[in-house]
């Protein structure tokens, strides 16, 4: 059974890993394999399996507040602030 | 040159919508704009490890209310996704959406002809009264509000995590005139529901435009670019006004149209580049797992259709027909369900229900009043109307009790009484200065006589200038005619 088609530097970029080129063959090699083991599930004839659904609503909360942490508590682990913001690199689309 | 009979626009609009609940999407912070920065915020909302959302259920009704107001299949089970990227906004590195299984599929948005911009009301595009299919509505959580300094962001996660509804229309809109029109009416029926304020300029509705240009009778699109920082209305009609006219522009020139993002400059009226599309967005959507999927189909639908309002259509036909208001006062009332209720209020006690909403459109709205908070109370403009109707007061003495209900709220009928402006309706006081009226002017009377119809005028200036202003117009005519011909 053939991976499907896999681009690790695409996937990599993607999770703001940088990865050295010896890396990426490496884990190519190794992904390629998880997702061929993963593709026997597709063996499986499941055409007239109907879908499991669910048997209870899973849990929902009534729409009533609860509270929230202090500002300082919000903040505390901040690595910089300033009036109350949580500072980080300048980002502007 | 551009030569607007040869092209068409195609436009499609997602539109976000802030649903209004008490609390936020996954957490029991509450969904408040303009909070200290920061102070409504939980280990949920600012996505620290170990957390675990749970899901709003109110959020979930509304949005299944409004998929069942806008004619959408609710599906009996919903799925939420991870949308995965990487932002200071959103603090979990995903966003808790919608992908594959949304609650709302399918439905139509109706083009109400008097929420077109005012110049276009009695156009051909107007009058058409076309239905824009909408693609799906699904429920995901807002992101927090950023600000840029000079050298760093600053982020207030007061609204990461509050629930946002995602509407998102068919490419089926054709003119800036319509894109402006669908976002009245959807925000009249999401008004209607009590869903969102849907405010625009508020940022409680914001809007994404995706358009291109064909030329007409071309079955395929155009190359679409992306316009985003629309902040009203009219600000899409604006800016649709503009990029159909640049892209057309280009096209005629030969160029190719960019497959990009541009940002809408209201203050230059322009539109610019704020990102080319080179690659499409891969945002690795994947099932949510920290939830289930839900159900709609155990009572969460029952309980929406429970909260069906009577929807912006049938409130105009029905006011149109039971109290014979004219189209467009029907979808002014309907617009503003505060004022509808007052005016409601105000027709339920008297026969006179199209005068009642002359009264309240005109002159009461045109005082700016709080409808909910107003001291003169509705049944006064039931009486107001019965008493110019009935004969009691003319119009012009009713414009005078209308200015003292407006300055000291009482009921009409002690308003009369006060300024003294109860019409003389008696025939026989009447009669006599209709006779006095004839000694007084007898070339007038002459003049009638010999068939100059104007002449009666002066006699019935007269007689009015002698009851004071106070003498039954239709009466004083009436005796008048019976005392010339006679």
């Amino acid at each position: 059974m053939s991976a499907p088609k896999l681009n690790v530097a695409d996937v990599a970029g993607l999770a703001r890993l940088s990865l050295t080129p010896d890396e990426t063959t490496k884990f190519t090699a190794q992904l390629s394999q998880i997702l061929a083991h993963m593709e026997t599930l597709g063996q499986i004839a499941t055409g007239d399996v109907p879908e499991v659904v669910p048997p209870a609503q899973p849990v929902l909360r009534p729409d009533m507040p609860t509270p929230s942490l202090s500002v300082e508590a919000a903040l505390a682990n901040a690595p910089a602030q300033s009036n109350d913001l949580i500072l980080v690199p300048k980002i502007v689309e | 040159m551009s030569s607007p009979a040869k092209w068409e626009a195609v436009i499609g609009l997602e539109v976000h919508v802030q649903l209004h609940t008490q609390t936020k999407m996954f957490c029991g912070c509450i969904n408040q704009y303009g909070g200290a920065a920061n102070s409504q915020v939980c280990p949920v909302c600012l996505g620290m490890p170990g957390s675990l959302p749970v899901p709003n259920e109110e959020a979930i009704r509304k949005t299944i209310l409004t998929g069942l107001m806008l004619g959408c299949r609710i599906a009996p089970v919903a799925r939420f996704d991870r949308k995965n990227y990487f932002y200071p906004d959103m603090p979990k590195n995903y966003q808790i959406s919608q992908f594959e299984d949304p609650l709302c599929a399918g439905g139509a948005v109706g083009l109400d002809p008097f929420l077109f911009p005012k110049d276009l009301q009695e156009s051909d595009e107007a009058k058409a009264k076309r239905s824009i299919r909408l693609t799906r509505i699904h429920l995901e959580e807002d992101v927090a509000k950023s600000f840029h300094y000079e050298e760093r962001s600053g982020i207030d996660f007061n609204r990461a995590g509050t629930p946002l509804m995602e509407i998102v229309s068919e490419a089926d809109l054709r003119t800036p005139g319509e894109a402006f029109a669908f976002l009245g009416s959807l925000r009249q029926v999401l008004l209607s529901g009590g869903v969102s304020s849907a405010d625009m300029e508020k940022g409680q509705m914001r809007c994404d435009v995706n358009v291109s240009v064909r030329p007409v009778g071309q079955k395929e699109f155009g190359t679409k670019v992306e316009l985003k920082n629309l902040n009203s209305i009219s600000g899409v009609r604006r800016a649709l006004e503009y990029e159909i006219g640049r892209q057309i522009g280009a096209v005629e020139k030969g160029e190719a149209i960019q497959h990009e993002t541009r940002r809408w400059d209201d203050d230059a009226g322009a539109t610019f580049t704020m990102r080319t599309k080179e690659k499409a967005h891969d945002y690795r959507y994947f099932p949510e797992p920290d939830l289930l999927p839900v159900r709609t189909d155990q009572g969460l639908r029952k309980a929406a259709e429970s909260g069906l309002p009577e929807l912006p259509a049938a409130l105009q036909a029905r006011l149109m027909q039971e109290n014979g208001v004219t189209a467009y006062q029907a979808s002014v009332l309907a617009a503003d369900r505060v004022l509808c209720g007052y005016y409601e209020k105000a027709a339920a006690g008297t026969k006179h229900k199209a005068a009642v909403a002359n009264w309240i459109l005109n002159d009461f709205l045109a005082t700016q009043p709080d409808p909910a908070t107003s001291p003169v109370r509705p049944e006064f403009f039931g009486e107001l109307a019965g008493l110019v109707v009935e004969g009691v007061i003319n119009s012009a003495q009713a414009k005078k009790v209308f200015a003292e209900l407006m300055a000291n709220p009482a009921s009409p009928k002690a308003i009369v009484e006060k300024l003294g402006l109860a019409q003389i309706s008696d025939v026989g006081a009447l009669a006599a200065f209709c006779d006095e009226a004839i000694a007084a002017n007898p070339r007038s009377v002459e003049d009638y006589r010999s068939g100059k119809s104007n002449a009666i005028n002066a006699l019935k200036g007269f007689v009015m200038k002698k009851s004071q202003g106070k003498a039954n117009p239709t009466q004083v005519d009436e005796i008048l005619k019976a005392k010339l011909s006679a």
